[in-house]
């Protein structure tokens, strides 16, 4: 668990000139999980940690001081990773990382009246050192400890990210972790959801994780799709207890040493759309892909690896696309991927009757 | 199962990131209890982005078993039994 020897506060600025407002960020309130988790898994692309050096050093928060505003506003945080015999290492994340909270504390503004729908705020990050250093409550005698993904580093090989034989589907990030997934698996993806075109279906995401040939970076090679009995309606999709034991039964009976690397799942756009113009239909944004507040909530519970990705297959006039998104900097956003070229269209395929 | 007063429990959460070691859970608390605190031990969410109550399940790794709500600890685990913690958690498109 990461050390955090500081008071966090939230400043927001009244865009109409008004006082700012401070709000106190308790440590409840603030998730430094995601952090922590992509500084690790950095640390593990430098080349310099094995994964279990990384998530066996001591982690410690350190604010960055504002060079324009002076202490105590931070222009953003560090995640430290004590030697424990290796180099340190350092990832620093910015404000950008509390924007979510922030979007939170405005709408108590809006509520207010201070702010109205569509203005701009800005909000300022503050830290303030304290003597006694907070590590997260455990209650009674339990004792909690972050574990390291249960995963090996495999040599390079030919089919990597970036290599000229693929190519790029989606934004492409060069500080994202690289994914490749193959069109087979895309086929596969695209194949289960259009068996059951009118309902959100989706399942699981299976891979390795090699060395990128002439680099020390890592990649996630993903190697399979297991389908989900989640159940689904037009616009939900239901993982119960029963549907992660499967999938982990499924991992188990491949055998191959594959770890969970992420989750797939349909987004209806037609049923979402059904009301709308053919005109609108081709405008719509809601076709070229998004994450829903529930998506997030599904990928920040079960997905939190800085490795894991969510593959959204979707259903718009037809065709089917892919949309991915995955953690940047400690938050989800819509990320590219590496697949296999192939002549013919990519992730496309008209729908079934 | 087992005779002592106490149990020792490891529970994961559903990622296998997070780890809980307890080394006395009473062989009369329920599973309901302890899951309940278990979820704020590993300071995993209790609702949804709607407000809603997100309901986590134990799964006994050694037997495989989703263990009921109402069952005494004693009952359904032995020391030592490995555990997860499993929300029942919903995806889609339907925006808030």
């Amino acid at each position: 668990m990461i050390e955090n020897a500081h008071r966090w506060t939230l400043e927001l600025l009244d865009p109409a000139g008004g006082a700012p407002e401070s709000f106190a960020l308790g440590e409840d309130r603030i998730d430094w999980e995601p952090a922590e988790e992509s500084a690790r898994w950095a640390a593990v692309r430098s080349g310099d940690y094995s994964p279990q050096e990384a998530w066996a050093a001591p982690a410690t928060l350190r604010p960055i001081g504002s060079a324009q505003l002076g202490e105590p506003y931070a222009s953003g945080f560090e995640v430290l990773l004590g030697s424990n015999g290796k180099p340190a290492f350092s990832r620093a994340f910015s404000t950008q990382y509390f924007k979510k909270l922030a979007e939170e504390h405005a709408g108590l503004w809006m509520r207010s009246g201070r702010l109205a729908s569509g203005d701009l705020f800005r909000y300022l990050i503050a830290a303030f050192r304290q003597d006694e250093r907070l590590v997260p409550a455990a209650r009674r005698s339990a004792s909690i400890r972050t574990l390291p993904p249960a995963l090996t580093i495999e040599e390079p090989a030919a089919e990597l990210a970036r290599h000229p034989e693929t190519e790029s589907v989606g934004p492409d990030d060069a500080a994202d972790p690289p994914v490749l997934v193959p069109r087979a698996v895309l086929r596969e993806t695209t194949e289960h959801v259009l068996s059951n075109p009118e309902k959100e279906s989706g399942g699981f995401l299976l891979g390795k994780f090699r060395r990128i040939p002439g680099s020390r970076d890592v990649a996630t090679v993903v190697t399979g799709y297991v389908p989900s009995r989640a159940e689904g309606t037009a616009t939900r999709l239901s993982f119960t207890p029963e549907c992660w034991t499967a999938a982990r039964s499924a991992i188990a009976l491949r055998g191959s040493g594959e770890a969970l690397v992420g989750w797939v799942h349909s987004h209806v756009i037609d049923a979402l759309c059904a009301g709308c113009s053919e005109e609108k239909k081709r405008d719509c944004p809601l076709a070229k892909g998004f994450f829903s507040e529930h998506d997030r909530s599904v990928h920040r519970i079960a997905f939190p690896r800085a490795y894991q990705i969510a593959l959204v297959v979707n259903l718009s006039g037809g065709k089917t696309t892919h949309s991915c998104f995955g953690w940047r900097d400690g938050s989800i956003a819509e990320r590219g991927f590496h697949t296999d070229r192939e002549p013919q269209e990519e992730a496309t395929c008209p729908v079934r009757e | 199962m087992g005779q002592a007063t106490a149990l020792r429990i490891f529970a994961n959460d559903v990622s296998g990131q997070k780890e809980a070691f307890i080394s006395d859970a009473p062989h009369d608390e329920t599973v309901g209890s302890l899951v309940a605190s278990l979820v704020a031990d590993l300071r995993l969410p209790k609702t949804d982005p709607e407000g809603q109550s997100i309901s986590y399940t134990l799964r006994n790794e050694r037997t495989g078993e989703l263990l009921q709500s109402s069952s005494q600890l004693g009952e359904v685990l032995s020391p030592d039994d490995r555990t997860t913690v499993i929300p029942s958690i919903m995806a889609g498109s339907a925006r808030r």
